[in-house]
């Protein structure tokens, strides 16, 4: 707690005293009269106050938020004394408040409240703006002594850290791996074994269980045969997040919906209890091997929230990618395909056998209009450039579609879906 | 909500320089008292500088000068102008609405509690002013004993006051009024 005297207390001192010695030197009680009063008023100010202790922490705060929605933040104050009013500043940032219970909101996020006997509770209801990490506080917690001539300021020493995750959205079509894992899913496996999916009659061989047998087919044929079944199993998932940018140009823009994309295929994915990975591709390059539950998609969701744009370096970004994605993952590249490097990876990724499929992030909507007739012939070998590498990609059997800035993100794994199942049509 | 604060940062702020400039306008210039009106409008300036530019000292420095102005018209031969509880009373408000002014740069503050603080305390110590120059009505201070008991009294308060504000500033982190 830090008490410091006002502006009010040192004006109200200062004229006293100097009230008291020009009436000393005029011989005039007048400015006495007017100096003892304002003295006695500083006094009185001074002899009220008591320093109050006080203690402020955050009782409530989720773990994670999710744009747009609203949620609950608590706090509790405590004072050796009754104060009023109180103004609470809890440090926001990118956070609207939308409602709150034992405070008025007077600021930004700023509360006060009228007066506090010993304990307080203050409940704040809080809508995130945008995705990623956020730091709550501190707190601070301001009031004034009785007549105001002292200032008491606490300040709670803790922040907390919270992920804001994008807004929920569930996709409605999602790519199939072409190859299962050994674990329970969804996913009808090519391989035979116990499922409910029928494959195929075999005959009947000594351990097979009897209750696979079938036997319509078995009268007719006058010997045992049995059902053969594809198991369901679930799929590895490995995202790689590009979050390049390029300096001068509004790619953040781009990088938001690469982030949005991962988050919604992410979200989709769990619930079909795939197992995910995740490689962001930005100025730090970190990666999480594919796995499942609960800790794993908020491991995954914080990686994707702290992303952070800047430069790469590529060969620890492929190290990275190799790590992450063997066979039988199959790996969604979300990316700008501003760099070249990244279309050598996926293609590296490709011969080495692993489904890889490219969803690219339109930037051609945010980048501004070419300036003069030499910009504008830069922008078309540009945009022919990118066209052949896109060409070079489909060529080797990579599915590759562009996600236009106006298109809901179910479009591009749609088209997507389509390559792929016309490409297995194609290779019979 | 930041437009209110803003507007009670600069209507305390205007009210504070508006009772400035009318306490110096209405001190007498006769015989020689307009050096006291040029020192209080000295003072007026300084505040209201001092507000324009976020100075807190300013406030101090024109309560300094007002009461300045007061002690040099009443050395001279002319009549009082305003009374002395009402000068009192301008002061308070000069100070409680300047010094409002500056906290609302840096925190939240309630206008309807800054106008009663204000009036509350100019009509009290007014008050205390009026009854104590009824009380010495008449009293003649002078002499050698009454100017050392009233050099005594201004030392010891001068050091209580020093004092007791030295040991109400436990931590230096700053003044959270001033900042602003």
């Amino acid at each position: 707690m830090t008490v410091s005297p006002t502006p009010r207390l040192r004006a109200y001192v200062t004229a006293g005293l100097v009230g008291l010695g020009a009436a000393l030197a005029v011989g005039d009680p007048g400015p006495a009269l007017i100096g003892g009063a304002l003295l006695a008023l500083a006094m009185a100010g001074m002899i009220g106050r008591a320093t109050p202790t006080m203690s402020v922490r955050l009782d409530e705060v989720p773990l994670s938020m999710v744009e747009g929605a609203e949620h609950r933040i608590s706090m509790h104050l405590a004072t050796n004394e009754k104060l009023g009013p109180v103004y609470i500043g809890i440090g926001l940032r990118d956070m609207d408040i939308t409602s709150t219970e034992g405070g008025r909101l007077v600021e930004d996020s700023t509360l006060s409240i009228d007066r506090i006997e010993r304990v307080a509770r203050v409940v704040v209801n809080v809508s995130p703006r945008g995705w990623g990490r956020r730091e709550l506080g501190p707190v601070t917690v301001y009031a004034d002594s009785l007549l105001g001539m002292f200032d008491f300021l606490h300040t709670s020493p803790d922040s907390e850290q919270i992920v804001v995750l994008p807004e929920e959205s569930i996709l409605k079509r999602l790519l199939r791996p072409m190859e299962t894992n050994l674990h329970i899913g969804e996913l009808v496996s090519t391989r035979r074994g116990s499922g409910s999916e029928f494959a195929d009659l075999r005959v009947y061989q000594p351990g097979d269980d009897p209750r696979s047998i079938n036997w319509r087919v078995s009268s007719r044929a006058r010997s045992l045969w049995v059902n053969e079944r594809h198991p369901e199993r679930n799929g590895d998932i490995v995202l790689l997040v590009d979050a390049q940018v390029e300096s001068g140009t509004d790619t953040e823009f781009v990088v938001d919906r690469s982030v949005r994309m991962a988050a919604a295929l992410l979200r989709s994915h769990a619930r079909r209890q795939h197992r995910l990975g995740l490689v962001t591709i930005d100025g730090l390059c970190r990666w999480i091997y594919p796995g499942m539950g609960e800790s794993q998609r908020r491991r995954t969701m914080e990686q994707l929230m702290s992303v952070t744009p800047g430069r790469v370096l590529w060969e620890t970004a492929e190290r990275a990618v190799m790590r992450v994605a063997r066979r039988p993952a199959m790996v969604i590249a979300l990316t700008s395909l501003l760099d070249p490097h990244l279309a050598g990876l996926v293609h590296s990724l490709r011969r080495s056998g692993i489904d890889v499929s490219v969803i690219e992030v339109d930037v051609e909507t945010v980048l501004s209009p070419p300036s003069d007739e030499a910009r504008s012939l830069g922008r078309r070998i540009w945009s022919l450039e990118r066209d052949r590498l896109r060409d070079r990609l489909a060529a080797e059997g990579i599915p590759i579609t562009v996600w236009h800035s106006d298109e809901s993100a179910d479009v591009p794994m749609a088209r997507l879906e389509q390559w792929r199942t016309s490409w297995r049509r194609r290779l019979g | 909500m930041e437009d209110l604060l803003a507007a009670t940062a600069r209507l305390s702020a205007g009210v504070a320089a508006l009772l400035a400039v009318a306490l110096v306008l209405s001190v007498p210039t006769a015989q020689g008292s307009g050096i006291g009106a040029l020192v209080g409008g000295v003072g007026a300036l300084i505040l209201v500088v001092g507000l324009l530019s976020g100075h807190a000292a300013s406030v101090t420095a024109a309560a300094v000068a007002f009461v300045l102005q007061l002690a040099i018209i009443s050395a001279l031969p002319v009549e009082l102008s305003p009374p002395l509880w009402a000068h009192a009373l301008l002061i308070v408000l000069i100070v409680e609405f300047a010094t409002a002014s500056f906290a609302a740069r840096s925190h939240p503050v309630d206008p309807l509690r800054v106008v009663v603080r204000a009036v509350g305390t100019a009509i009290v110590v007014g008050g205390m002013v009026q009854v104590m120059s009824l009380l010495l009505e008449g009293v003649v201070a002078s002499g050698v004993l009454v100017r050392a008991i009233g050099l005594t009294s201004l030392i010891v308060a001068g050091g209580w006051v020093a004092l007791t504000w030295r040991r109400s500033s436990p931590s230096d982190v700053g003044d959270p009024v001033s900042r602003g």
